[in-house]
């Protein structure tokens, strides 16, 4: 660094001697590039936009419905923290083992119950249909039976002969 | 691929700030870099480069887009650095201030005198010394040199900045040129100077 700025200040002065003036300005121009050109203090170009009144803005605010929900969640937040040690201690003082099995065989009961109403929705269900199975397995039912079957076998068919001419003509 | 100067005025112009900031960006080193040089008092150097830059934002919608920015803003910076000095030039001048700095605001601040005792120390380094040959300018002479070879405008956008007949420019520069390879020669730098 410190030679190429003594061969670029030799240049100059040599052009100088010489009354070459295109060369020593070129070659002064050379010597200047390699003078380090001194930078204002960190912030300046924000100085100077707070100056013309275009400081950047900080982060827009939420609006003050969002503000007024956040700050109530925080609430919140660190009350159910304050409570959760207390509400921690109830639960396991709950869960002792008579309480355990006592939850258990309350639970077994209580399907029990359940399973023992509906079998006997299921035996009443039973008994109707064995009532109807045996007036319906008599002759005479069977024989109304057939008969009522055999009329709706022949009006389906009437129905059907119709239904052809009709189109037909 | 950089926008160009003139997009980003444009668009700052129909109030994109983003776009005014990186025109400040852009521009915030070569300016405060020219009135570092020219002041030597880095907090006055800042202090000006924020007002030059402030007041070129309030102007901006009076600024031609075919000219070009840079011209425009460095002169906006060299008339507020001019407009300070004269505004804060102490009363009273010592009779043995030499003439250069009687004439000009710009070498009551400028003046060799306030250099540190830390900056003469490391007068022996080529940087330095370069520094020190810039410094030792007239006012008048420094400002081309500083615009011509550190900034890199034409003569023409030169005297378009500095308000300057083309011609003064060009003395101006062949002078500055000729005294300061002068000092770096006195200070024993050159071909056969030290190495």
């Amino acid at each position: 660094m410190a030679r190429k700025l003594k061969r670029s200040v030799e240049r100059w002065l040599e052009a100088e001697r010489r009354g070459a003036v295109e060369a020593a300005e070129a070659a002064l121009r050379g010597v200047f590039r390699q003078l380090p050109l001194p930078a204002p203090a960190a912030g300046f170009a924000a100085r100077v936009m707070a100056g013309v009144g275009l400081a950047r803005r900080a982060a827009p605010q939420p609006a003050l419905g969002w503000r007024v929900a956040i700050g109530g969640a925080i609430v919140v937040a660190a009350a159910a923290a304050a409570l959760a040690p207390a509400v921690a201690s109830d639960l396991l003082a709950r869960l002792s083992p008579a309480a355990v099995v006592g939850f258990v065989v309350g639970g077994l009961v209580e399907t029990c119950q359940r399973l023992a109403e509906g079998l006997a929705f299921w035996q009443i269900m039973l008994a109707i249909g064995r009532a109807l199975g045996s007036v319906l397995t008599s002759p005479p039912a069977m024989a109304a039976l057939a008969t009522a079957l055999l009329l709706s076998a022949g009006g389906v068919r009437l129905l059907h002969g119709l239904m052809v001419m009709e189109k037909s003509r | 691929m950089p926008v160009a100067d003139a997009e980003l005025v444009g668009r700052a112009v129909g109030g994109d700030g983003e776009a005014f900031r990186q025109l400040v960006e852009r521009y915030q080193r070569p300016v405060y870099g020219l009135l570092l040089r020219m002041v030597r008092d880095p907090a006055l150097a800042e202090d000006l480069a924020q007002d030059a830059l402030i007041k070129a934002y309030r102007a901006l919608a009076t600024f031609d887009r075919r000219r070009q920015f840079s011209s425009w803003l460095f002169k906006i910076a060299h008339n507020t650095a001019i407009d300070h000095l004269r505004r804060f030039r102490p009363p009273s001048v010592p009779l043995e201030t030499p003439d250069d700095e009687r004439r000009d605001p710009l070498a009551v601040l400028a003046a060799p005198q306030h250099e540190s005792p830390e900056a003469r120390a490391a007068g022996g380094d080529l940087a330095q010394a370069l520094e020190a040959a810039v410094r030792r300018l007239r006012p008048e002479y420094r400002e081309v040199v500083l615009l011509r070879f550190q900034q890199g405008f034409s003569y023409d956008e030169i005297a378009e900045i500095l308000e300057l007949p083309l011609g003064t420019v060009k003395t101006h520069l062949h002078r500055a040129r000729k005294q300061m390879a002068e000092f770096l020669a006195a200070g024993g730098w050159g071909p056969e100077g030290r190495g």
